[in-house]
């Protein structure tokens, strides 16, 4: 097997390293094990670059990998899956929220709140955080640009629920 | 706070994953390597037993073919037979392996499915139909081969071979029912993670 192409590989990490590493945060709410996550979409890329043909945008070609790795990712290892976190549990930041900067309660306090939704739910609105478009976002799931733009609605409609309803754990 | 605000929060947060461009390139290039190592191992175990087998098969029928009659010789070719079947379906089962990561996420997630459904007509149809057709195979090579001694001899290496295919059978059937259940499990998630 050909050895992938190192050059390639390094403008598209470096154009797309920030998005990938943030889906990887709404997928999986754990840091480390959304680095797992990172690592193996990033080497998912590296093995899979040589076949890239450009039929579809870099851009739309990255986050089909980065989207089925991490649907894979959850599927082989049911140890990473995360059930969502009852609402009287205590969330991680609760102790140490007065030492943290309050942009880094916001972030933590969103992670919590698209960690509640159902796996699926959170790979279509880390898309939509990245702004991809209804069409983008519909080329790299493989639905329709109409069926797509229902279910972020809805999705954006419960996640920003979910927000205002643990006000509580906000500064 | 509304939706845009939250999406301008969450494209602020810092990059974590806590290696360097360069580090991350020679981490992947030793993964690559273990992967091709291992993906070149398992092919050439796989090719070295089946060529093994065949060559072992053949030797017997050029061998012993002027000494036995029809039933030794349908037995190892439909051994041979089988063993060309049963690599097939090893083998598609380990293309499968290769997942295609660069389609729509709802086509793998129905690659993924069909992967699944494969899998388990394999281990609730083709497994025991091939065990079915080997063991018949075996009963004729031995019907043949121990022709000529005693009915006792015959009937004992029958039963003998008989009851440790059914040992075999049976361990791997409860085996299987743990598969089973885990395939049935990722259907059950993989349905629900339909975008």
């Amino acid at each position: 097997m050909e050895k992938p192409d190192e050059e390639t590989f390094t403008k598209l990490v470096v154009s797309n390293r920030a998005s990938i590493y943030r889906i990887c945060r709404a997928y999986i709410y754990d840091a480390s094990l959304a680095d797992d996550l990172y690592q193996e979409i990033l080497f998912q890329i590296w093995k899979s670059i040589k076949n890239f043909k450009g039929h579809a945008k870099v851009s739309t070609w990255v986050y089909r990998i980065a989207v089925n790795t991490a649907i894979s990712f959850n599927l082989k290892n049911k140890r990473h899956q995360h059930e969502p976190i009852p609402d009287f549990f205590p969330v991680a930041y609760e102790d140490t929220m007065e030492d943290k900067k309050e942009s880094e309660v916001r972030l933590d306090h969103l992670r919590y709140c698209i960690n509640q939704l159902e796996p699926a739910d959170r790979l279509i609105i880390s898309l939509v955080l990245e702004d991809k478009s209804y069409k983008d976002i519909a080329e790299i799931t493989g639905n329709n640009a109409n069926l797509v733009g229902v279910k972020i609605n809805r999705i954006k409609g419960r996640l920003l629920k979910l927000m205002s309803t643990q006000k509580h754990y906000e500064l | 706070m509304n939706f845009e605000e939250l999406k301008s929060s969450w494209q602020t947060q810092p990059l974590n994953s806590g290696m360097e461009l360069n580090e991350l390139k020679r981490d992947l290039d030793s993964k690559w390597n273990k992967y091709q190592n291992s993906l070149y191992r398992t092919n050439l175990c796989m090719s070295l037993g089946f060529v093994a087998a065949t060559i072992a098969i053949v030797t017997v029928y050029i061998k012993f073919q002027a000494e036995f009659g029809l039933a030794f010789k349908l037995s190892l070719t439909s051994t041979c037979l089988l063993m060309i079947v049963f690599a097939a379906i090893a083998w598609r089962s380990y293309d499968f392996k290769k997942d295609n990561l660069e389609v729509s996420s709802n086509d793998f997630i129905k690659y993924q499915l069909n992967k699944i459904s494969w899998q388990r007509k394999v281990l609730t149809q083709y497994i025991w139909i091939y065990l079915v057709l080997l063991w018949i195979a075996v009963m004729m090579y031995i019907w043949e081969v121990t022709s000529p001694g005693t009915a006792a001899l015959k009937y004992s290496a029958m039963g003998i071979t008989t009851l440790f295919m059914l040992i075999v059978s049976i361990r791997d059937g409860r085996k299987q029912k743990a598969r089973l259940a885990r395939l049935d499990e990722m259907t059950k998630e993989l349905e629900q993670t339909f975008l």
